[in-house]
């Protein structure tokens, strides 16, 4: 697979001298269903904005397909990769649903017939309802508006996603249901960055995971593997899943193994810590 | 025991939209209780808890049908500026609450709003910081400065200054991470036991929770569908449901072991469950 992420020494460091990002290094490929997990305040959103090409590094390089993210022009960094922010009212500039998400395809310049094409396809494809189209786009719940920002790049072309917290203040139902946009959009090839610090949502989705904390990456790797270290996600501030906690203890306790049946039941593939399951 | 929120049969429409947003609920709270609401986007949970701090009718206009007794209180179809004062609020978006420019002077404003002498203030506003886990160098800083999880707990901490008898949290959890969650819980937990504080709270995650609760709530379309206590509510929940509510992993391996093994539906606990599977599983070393 490509590269479609490189960044070397990445520094990124406040006006007041803050220094929010330490020397990242990572490498992120096409295709990719990556987790950026940490807690609050550990870099995921200033990194998340560095490689969408929102803050300029104070020093290091970031390359986006081998291209120094510098000699991008605006449009076609925006081609290469959406970024859907957690404030996402500041990034909603149109009235109605329907000019937020012709938008992007315009100002990239798609035509006009290409953008007519894939509308309805993609419309379909997230479920936003047609009737929805004339209504005021910052009336909508939070689930509908990344919806329709998504909708906007994927009619653009975007085929590279950044997704900062989408499972936020908004109810498990229409979170996940969102997730699974995400999850499709991946098996057809797209890539997928998705920061959070919700454990549960990564060990579900993400097969990689990249941890956070105080502005470094603390290690990167299979999900399974980062997300079974109880003590690794303690000491940066997160919680194991239930289901981690319970395979270990009754593992190291206990001495019992439990099927893995238990966990595919569980859904959570991702987090059950592969010693302790009996296959 | 009598009910600190005492709803029957209430409709309430706002003004605006002319719809029923809450439909016939009808819900005792009692003194020290640790109830959850929760239930989709749309569902009139904020709408409820509006209703329970004494914001509707007091604030907004529409029309309300029913009862509605807070504390004691009836506030039914009063639109006079009665403050319930011992009702702490701390609202879903913390930045709309701040009305000053320092995290001291936004507590010290509402204790003294609800009568506290200004001595007492300081003691109590150095308590409330520390009960959701902030250093006091945080109180010379504005409140719009700070980060969106130092936000919700500087609004908590406003709230529960006070101490309020009745505390309604619209989805205070919202931008916290988990250790983030986890400390303003027991906090949330130690006021309940300490000062007897009825909690009422609106959330998707349940399961950090989950140990404190004493009753969950669904409310779907302005009803409450369902409301039990923990283990019977995730017991009752039917599945068409299920995708509304975020069911806590210990739920979710409980139930498959009570349906799959024919287990005894009992009291539900991290040691009850291991206790159950040791039983089950032992020997697969």
């Amino acid at each position: 697979m490509m590269c479609l992420i490189k960044t070397e020494n990445l520094v990124y460091e406040y006006p007041d001298g803050t220094r929010a990002l330490d020397s990242i290094n990572l490498e992120i490929k096409e295709g990719e269903f990556v987790g950026i997990l940490g807690s609050n305040g550990s870099g995921k959103t200033t990194l998340a904005k560095c490689l969408a090409g929102l803050l300029k590094p104070t020093s290091g390089l970031i390359l986006v397909k081998g291209r120094d993210i510098r000699h991008y022009g605006r449009k076609d960094l925006v081609r290469s990769i959406g970024y859907i922010s957690q404030d996402i009212d500041t990034q909603l500039l149109n009235v109605s649903v329907l000019e937020e998400i012709l938008f992007t395809p315009k100002v990239i310049g798609v035509r006009r017939d290409l953008i007519k094409d894939r509308f309805e396809e993609v419309l379909s494809q997230l479920e936003i309802s047609k009737e929805i189209l004339e209504k005021p786009v910052l009336s909508l719940p939070r689930h509908i508006k990344l919806r329709v920002l998504l909708a906007s790049y994927l009619l653009a072309g975007t085929k590279n996603f950044i997704v900062d917290e989408p499972t936020t203040g908004q109810d498990w139902h229409n979170s996940i249901k969102f997730v699974e946009f995400l999850r499709k959009l991946r098996e057809g090839g797209y890539t997928v960055i998705l920061i959070t610090h919700d454990v549960e949502v990564l060990a579900r989705y993400s097969e990689r995971v990249i941890l956070m904390n105080s502005g470094r990456v603390v290690a990167d790797g299979e999900t399974r593997e980062i997300l079974s270290d109880v003590e690794l996600l303690k000491k940066n501030s997160l919680l194991p899943t239930y289901t981690t906690q319970l395979v270990r203890d009754l593992a190291v306790e206990k001495h019992i193994l439990l099927p893995e049946e238990l966990t595919k039941f569980l859904s959570l593939k991702f987090s059950t810590p592969r010693p302790y399951l009996k296959y | 025991m009598s009910c600190v929120v005492d709803l029957r049969n209430l409709w309430w429409a706002y003004e605006s939209s002319g719809e029923w947003v809450l439909r016939n609920v009808s819900l005792c709270v009692k003194e020290k209780e640790f109830l959850l609401i929760t239930g989709p986007a749309g569902a009139g949970k904020t709408t409820l808890a509006r209703i329970m701090c004494g914001l509707i009718p007091r604030s907004y206009r529409g029309v309300l049908k029913g009862r509605v007794s807070i504390l004691g209180k009836e506030v039914t179809n009063t639109r006079s500026p009665q403050v319930l004062s011992d009702v702490g609020f701390v609202s879903s978006d913390p930045e709309m609450q701040f009305l000053t420019m320092s995290v001291e002077d936004e507590i010290t404003l509402r204790l003294r709003l609800s009568g506290v002498s200004s001595e007492e203030a300081g003691e109590r506003v150095s308590w409330a910081i520390k009960q959701v886990g902030l250093s006091e160098s945080i109180l010379d800083k504005s409140p719009y400065e700070l980060s969106s999880g130092q936000k919700q707990r500087v609004a908590i901490a406003t709230a529960i200054a006070t101490k309020p008898k009745l505390l309604v949290l619209d989805e205070p959890l919202s931008n916290l991470d988990w250790a983030g969650a986890e400390e303003v819980v027991k906090s949330i937990e130690l006021l309940r036991l300490n000062q007897q504080t009825t909690i009422v709270v609106i959330e998707h995650r349940i399961d950090v929770f989950m140990q404190y609760l004493s009753r969950i709530a669904l409310m779907l379309e302005g009803t409450l569908a369902l409301v039990d206590d923990p283990l019977n509510f995730f017991m009752k929940l039917p599945k068409e449901f299920e995708s509304y509510v975020r069911v806590p992993e210990i739920v979710r391996i409980w139930k498959y072991l009570v349906l799959r093994y024919s287990l005894r539906n009992e009291n539900l606990s991290d040691e009850s469950l291991k206790t159950h599977i040791t039983k089950l599983f032992r020997g697969l070393w």
